[in-house]
């Protein structure tokens, strides 16, 4: 175990793209973390009379670096907490989907037969509709809120890491040393958790690290529409929401969360491409 | 052959069926008196509260409800919009057509565009056009759709006036509803006539950007769906046969190697769909595009939850059909499927 | 000469630095002969014949002091060049006959289209050339046959596809590089008289690629014996498996199972150590390590090739008999 961290670690520093985003996703954590320290205002705190700022302007003793939205909400404060719901929405999506869809594809994987059948359906229906729309409909039905929007998103990804784990379960279950372990009378689920689950570690952390970006991003689409995080919750997508009729006369409303956005969702994807190409060409390498 | 094509088709219908059936649980389970929900009142008289409650039928058991359910949705009867009062089936077949033509011309250059420059990305491997190539990929890939509309809109609408803000058409143009995809109608005799090609061109400009905006994220993906199915075809045996045999180096990439990398391409395009369905709301929001997309989101707002429901009906179905239909394609054009079923 | 090579070399560049694949090796075929090429794997074989044919990947450095094809000079690095004489002068055919062909087209389209690329020849008659060459490898119903798919036939019958492809446009030189590697053993002797066949009657020259030294010594006139990139030894057939004088050549002939001379008894004798890995080669000769002759010169320098038509590259070479 320990020797394929370290080998992965030597893959992620050889693909520069990877490791430009693991930086970039420290970074984001390290601001995500320190954003009661690094923000001058709270998120919340409106300055009278402070509308509409552009970034880098002063009033009345109070410097804005990326300036103030609307409201008068200084907008380089309202970004740091909105890392802190980012992070906290790409880790919950990532947590649920991966333990439930985990699960569930393991289940159907070794099981086989009728869990397997249901499962399978339930999972192609969920992938048979778009993903935003899907979380729309969930969130339909649930009400609009971050916490019912992270559920839906969650949900909508689940298929992703079942339908990965079933496929490596099938692949391993024929294996001899699964048929040994059998053999010498293992139960099931010490066989799935202790012999099959290490060796589709691999492609999980791949899937997690593309499924945190695909949960900022769904949530955020969901804040835009108006159906994710409610004001005032400084979530990206909300912020870019509110923002949209002050487009023309202040872009950096506008902008600022956009690119806050394209950065994270970018930075794990860099880092789940690489990891996907340091993991494969490996398997095939070996002669 | 025909037990394949069967198998499949009754894989269809069970999954429509499913569908069906979440779609009418959508109403029971929005929190809520689905009465209400449907009629869109707040409150109503006991009276006329009884009186819709048995026209809805939901004076039934949930069973008959559902038998009942399946049975209008078959002859197309997907309730009435509480916020035009019209039939959901026809809201949603006059926007329609917006979306289609949207998503058509978006995907269109999309393909246009992605497959040459990831077939080009394979045959430059590990080059500096390469990794610029599949680093814009992945920042195209990475892209929030509602926030990139928005900067182009201010880049080109705003600032440059290149285009125009929103809507389909420049207003003052009244193009006859043929297809209802406006390149097309805008090019009919009628309007030729008295406008000559500047109806078509305010059509084709309306379009281009978020054309573009929804194109972005299938021509990444496209493009690198493309770059890797080339670079693993480039590598098997007989594309070195070939290049043995003393052919010329186009003729292998084009001949051999890009009907072989052309299946998994065409299965992306098809998952492509989803993408631009997804987009196509985020997109029409955006910019006020008339379409299904928009729809939806209002229908959200304003609660109109048998819009939602017909709405979000629909378009599964079309996406169960066309992924259906793709995987009959699929197995047609692979000769060994295609061998192996005709025995 | 029909082929002359001298001092060809072949280096891979990796992101571990520079492989040797091939160190300055020379040696030619001449009109209408088999040369036979035995060696094991990453003694090279493969790699030269490659390297001739220009099919390396893009990370190989390759450098020849003269090659020269029907006394032209040929630069192995120029595809331009080389693809003229791919298919026409040149034809190869590989290992596996299935992963060969490509499973998408069929075989008629494939052999037709060789035709086409160096003949001005209409497809009514590439199609007509083609079912007459099928015949001539032995293939049955060939006419129904143009139209399968690879995936349609066996693999003795992919091979005899390939060949027929190869001597479709009737090269000089064919390049056989393990052709029944893959195959039944009833069916390689089928398909090695079929080429042994096609060659006499075409007066082609071959070189034939095999591990097996029983395959080699049956249907090659002269012989090269490859290891770790160089030559080792070569020489008119029958000579060098009775009489050989490099160790290596030796531990392969008393290492085949007929040479067994306890019966059912002691242990099949296998050379001691294993091939050097191309990252990691010894100094000197490349077999020292192995040998049981070795001595320090061995260690030091690496000797050359050395002899007129009996070649051999050793510091004590076993004697004459």
């Amino acid at each position: 175990m320990k020797e394929f961290f370290s080998e992965l670690w030597k893959d992620i520093l050889k693909n520069k793209g990877a490791f430009a985003g693991l930086i970039l996703i420290l970074l984001f954590i390290l601001l995500a973390l320190l954003a009661p320290v690094l923000s001058p205002y709270s998120p919340d705190e409106v300055i009278d009379g402070a509308l509409r700022l552009s970034p880098g302007a002063t009033f009345q003793n109070h410097y804005f670096f990326l300036g103030t939205d609307d409201i008068g909400r200084d907008l380089l404060s309202r970004l740091l907490y909105g890392s802190r719901v980012s992070l906290m929405v790409g880790l919950s999506v990532v947590l649920i989907s991966a333990s439930v869809g985990t699960s569930l594809g393991l289940f159907a994987g070794y099981f086989g037969g009728w869990s397997d059948r249901i499962i399978s359906r339930t999972m192609d229906f969920i992938m048979a509709l778009p993903s935003v729309l899907f979380a729309i409909v969930i969130v339909a039905v649930l009400g609009p809120g971050l916490v019912n929007a992270i559920v839906a998103v969650s949900i909508v990804a689940l298929p992703n890491f079942t339908r990965l784990i079933r496929a490596q379960v099938l692949a391993e279950r024929n294996k001899q040393y699964v048929q040994a372990a059998h053999l010498y009378g293992a139960s099931s689920m010490r066989i799935l958790f202790r012999d099959i689950l290490p060796n589709c570690i691999a492609p999980l952390i791949v899937q997690a690290s593309l499924g945190f970006s695909d949960g900022v991003l769904n949530c955020a689409a969901l804040g835009f529409l108006g159906l994710g995080a409610q004001a005032p919750t400084p979530e990206w997508g909300t912020m870019l929401s509110d923002a949209r009729s002050y487009m023309e006369t202040s872009p950096w409303m506008v902008n600022t969360p956009g690119i806050c956005i394209l950065v994270v969702v970018l930075s794990f994807n860099l880092l789940g491409d690489g990891l996907r190409d340091a993991l494969d060409p490996r398997l095939k390498n070996r002669t | 052959m025909i037990l394949f094509f069967g198998k499949k088709l009754l894989d269809m219908l069970l999954t429509l069926l499913g569908i069906t059936f979440v779609c009418f649980l959508l109403i029971r389970l929005v929190p809520g008196d689905p009465v209400l929900l449907l009629i869109g009142e707040r409150n109503m008289d006991p009276a006329a509260y009884a009186e819709a409650k048995q026209k809805l039928g939901l004076d039934q058991p949930i069973p008959v409800q559902f038998i009942k359910y399946v049975g209008q949705v078959a002859h197309g009867d997907l309730g009435t919009s509480v916020v035009s009062k019209s039939a959901v089936w026809d809201e949603f077949k006059e926007r329609f057509p917006a979306t289609v033509e949207l998503s058509l011309v978006a995907l269109f250059f999309a393909t246009l565009i992605a497959i040459p420059l990831g077939i080009l990305a394979a045959v430059k491997k590990n080059t500096f056009y390469d990794y610029f190539l599949m680093g814009t990929s992945l920042a195209g890939y990475s892209m929030p759709i509602f926030w990139w509309g928005l900067a182009l809109i201010l880049i080109f609408s705003v600032k440059l006036g290149w285009t125009p803000v929103s809507g389909r058409i420049a207003l003052e143009y009244d193009v006859p509803v043929r297809t209802g995809l406006l390149l097309i109608d805008s090019l009919s005799s009628e309007i030729r006539e008295a406008e000559g090609l500047k109806a078509f061109w305010s059509a084709l400009q309306h379009l281009i950007l978020p054309a573009i905006v929804l194109g972005t994220i299938p021509l990444a993906v496209i493009a690198r769906m493309t770059r890797s199915s080339f670079l693993e075809v480039l590598g098997e045996d007989y594309i070195r046969t070939a290049r043995a045999k003393g052919l010329k180096e186009n003729r292998v990439i084009f001949i051999h190697a890009f009907r072989n990398a052309l299946i998994p391409i065409v299965t992306t395009l098809a998952l492509c769909f989803g993408t631009i369905i997804t987009g196509a709301i985020l997109t029409e929001t955006i910019f006020s595009w008339p379409g299904i997309g928009k729809w939806i989101v209002a229908s959200l707002t304003s609660r109109d939850y048998p819009a939602i429901q017909g709405g979000v009906f629909i378009i599964a179905v079309i996406i169960v059909l066309t992924n259906t239909l793709v995987d009959l394609i699929y197995i047609v054009l692979n000769p060994r499927m295609k061998k192996a079923m005709l025995k | 000469m029909l082929l002359e090579i001298e001092n060809l070399s072949v280096q891979f560049k990796t992101e571990t630095g520079a492989l040797e694949a091939l160190r300055n090796i020379s040696f030619s075929v001449n009109e209408a002969e088999i040369l036979g090429v035995v060696g094991e794997s990453g003694s090279g074989k493969s790699v030269t014949n490659l390297a001739l044919m220009g099919l390396l990947p893009s990370n190989a450095v390759i450098q020849a002091k003269k090659v020269r094809f029907k006394n032209q000079s040929l630069d192995l690095n120029s595809q331009k060049s080389l693809q003229t004489l791919r298919g026409s002068q040149i034809a190869m055919i590989f290992q596996d006959p299935m992963t060969a062909l490509n499973p998408n087209l069929t075989v008629g389209f494939q052999m037709i289209e060789t035709l086409k690329a160096h003949f001005d020849i209409d497809k009514k008659a590439a199609h007509l050339r083609s079912v007459g060459l099928l015949e001539r490898v032995g293939i049955s119903q060939a006419e129904t046959r143009m139209k399968s798919y690879p995936f349609e036939l066996s693999g003795g019958m992919a091979q005899r596809v390939m060949i027929a492809m190869a001597i479709s446009c009737h090269p000089q030189l064919l390049i056989a590089d393990e052709p029944t590697t893959a195959l039944d053993v009833t069916i390689q002797k089928q398909i090695l008289d079929l080429l042994l066949d096609l060659q006499s009657e075409n007066k082609m020259s071959m070189i034939f690629v095999s591990h097996d030294l029983a395959l080699v010594r049956k249907y090659s006139q002269r012989v090269q014996v490859m290891y770790a990139g160089e030559i080792a030894e070569t020489g008119p057939t029958e000579e060098v498996i009775h009489n050989p004088r490099h160790p290596y050549t030796f531990g392969l002939l008393k290492a085949r199972p007929s040479a067994h001379e306890g019966g059912l008894k002691g242990k099949l004798y296998a050379i001691p150590g294993t091939v050097p890995s191309l990252k990691a080669r010894p100094s000197g000769c490349q077999f020292h390590p192995r040998c049981d002759r070795a001595t320090l010169v061995c260690k030091e320098k690496d000797p050359e090739l050395f002899g007129s038509q009996r070649k051999f590259s050793c510091h004590h070479p076993l004697g004459e008999l």
